[in-house]
């Protein structure tokens, strides 16, 4: 049996077709995955990911060894994506992590919540040192350009107004917003500016008993609900990784084009750091590409990619792939083998079923992400 | 729901058999089944099919299945404007939109009415 998020009901009231993910119950859209991925893009949409994992570090020095970060540069309201590395350098998993007044917050994946949570026991001496708050926290994402409206119809001139002071990549629990959510001394409770889909927005974390009560009222403000089928539709534009598809613990973070997360030499102390630092320029060698097909078709996860210049045998394959609904062409990520490579727009083939389809690498993002620019109100 | 002159398979194809070449496509059930349809791909004309066999495919955004011959014969037209526009598949008829036109061998798969049809995808 699925666990339910604290927003269930209101997903069976919307008419989401659900889907088991990661032991989940999740809705995998609302009636139609492209017109969520437009909405987000063109309007808002609003995200329940509250099956995502949820770490709160009591001891950094515990967090500084889980995540390749340098602490000394994340400053109190600071967010950064971070990766946890095994002792070979190993991408094990990805997440973001939050100082949240000078306390250490993580988000990580669902589906790698057993290995996590396993890594973060081996890793750490003293069970206070960290709380796993998985399955208890509501997290509600909301993502697109009309962002901002939707929050001054929800909080009011004056509540909103404090929240998109918040830069990307910024976190607060200090927001008059957020008071109606408890002391975050009790349970969590923080507001960053983040988001996994290339546009402006905002990821609230709340106690799991507030988050059907928010979602609600997000939705009734004009934002529409948004399933995993456009998340991941909408994540593969903006060219993010997903852990486990585009990366993996048998792939150094270079290889997969995450190698700009990691830090300067010699700084940060997280495990798999001598690993790296022991890494050749040829190990380091990225191997992950953009694509995007140049015929009608659909390229997916696990189809080989082929170029006239290898002889006939398979150079790669296709890591996440996908139609891409912004651009209107299939396209994705494919991970070249060592060795191999292409030049940028050069063209190469994809077998799918058996037959050979023209593709072409692309630069990396193939949706320039909006999420950095001034939010306008 | 289910036009009554046409004849329906258990893969979800429906047959006008009124029609010569005969129109072959895929119900609206099995559409409203996969979701967002954006992509199919289709034989090349002048191909053989045989009933029962994979004539094509049909894809959503999440998903991939394929399309099965009702009836066995060669394959004289394929609707080349459906699938450059696939989505117009979404809440269309059964029967409005074929996918390819079939002279028909004579042979064909175990094909339902109307009323079987809509009893068997109530199932």
């Amino acid at each position: 049996m699925e666990q339910q998020t604290p927003v269930a009901e209101t997903h069976k009231q919307l008419g989401a077709k659900l889907i088991p993910f990661a032991g989940w119950n999740m809705p995998l859209h609302y009636g139609s995955v492209l017109a969520e991925h437009k909405a987000v893009r063109e309007q808002a949409g609003v995200f329940d990911v509250s099956h995502m994992c949820v770490f709160e570090f009591k001891n950094q020095t515990l967090a500084e060894k889980i995540f390749s970060i340098d602490f000394s540069t994340l400053k109190k309201g600071e967010a950064r994506y971070g990766l946890i590395l095994t002792d070979n350098g190993g991408v094990l998993e990805d997440g973001i992590v939050y100082n949240v007044d000078g306390k250490i917050w993580a988000c990580t994946n669902a589906a790698n919540h057993s290995q996590v949570s396993e890594w973060i026991a081996k890793q750490s001496n003293d069970k206070t040192d960290y709380k796993d708050h998985s399955g208890q926290v509501g997290i509600l994402a909301i993502q697109g350009p009309e962002t901002v409206k939707v929050l001054k119809k929800l909080l009011g001139p004056k509540n909103f107004l404090e929240a998109v002071e918040l830069e990307f990549m910024q976190v607060s629990s200090q927001l008059p917003l957020l008071e109606c959510f408890g002391p975050l001394e009790k349970q969590p409770c923080f507001i960053a500016r983040s988001g996994y889909t290339g546009e402006q927005g905002f990821e609230f974390f709340v106690p799991a008993g507030k988050a059907k009560a928010l979602f609600d009222s997000i939705v009734q403000a004009g934002t529409k609900p948004v399933g995993l089928g456009a998340r991941d539709t909408l994540r593969l534009e903006a060219c993010f990784h997903l852990h486990g598809s585009d990366m993996n613990g048998e792939k150094n973070p270079f290889e997969v084009g995450l190698g700009w997360s990691i830090p300067k030499e010699g700084r940060g102390f997280y495990i798999g750091k001598n690993a790296l630092e022991k890494l050749t320029a040829e190990d380091k060698k990225k191997q992950l590409i953009a694509f995007t097909l140049e015929e009608r078709g659909i390229p997916r996860s696990g189809m080989e990619i082929y170029s006239e210049k290898n002889s006939g045998r398979p150079m790669g394959i296709v890591t996440s792939g996908g139609f891409l609904p912004t651009i209107g062409k299939g396209g994705g990520l494919a991970l070249l083998d060592k060795g191999s490579s292409l030049e940028m727009n050069e063209l190469f083939k994809i077998s799918i079923r058996g037959k050979l389809f023209d593709a072409k690498r692309c630069k990396l993002p193939l949706y320039p992400s909006k999420a950095k620019e001034t939010l306008k109100y | 729901m289910y036009p009554e002159n046409l004849k329906y398979t258990k893969d979800h194809e429906w047959i006008n058999q009124a029609t010569s070449p005969v129109e072959v496509g895929v119900t609206s059930f099995a559409v409203e089944q996969l979701g967002d349809i954006v992509h199919l791909d289709l034989p090349d004309v002048g191909s053989e099919v045989k009933h029962g066999d994979a004539f094509g495919t049909i894809e959503s955004t999440k998903t991939v299945s394929d399309l099965y011959a009702p009836i066995s014969g060669k394959i004289v037209e394929i609707n080349k404007e459906l699938a450059e526009k696939p989505e117009s598949l979404q809440n269309s008829e059964s029967g409005k939109k074929w996918l390819i036109k079939v002279e028909s061998s004579g042979e064909n798969a175990e094909l339902l009415s109307a009323a079987d049809y809509e009893a068997y995808i109530k199932e």
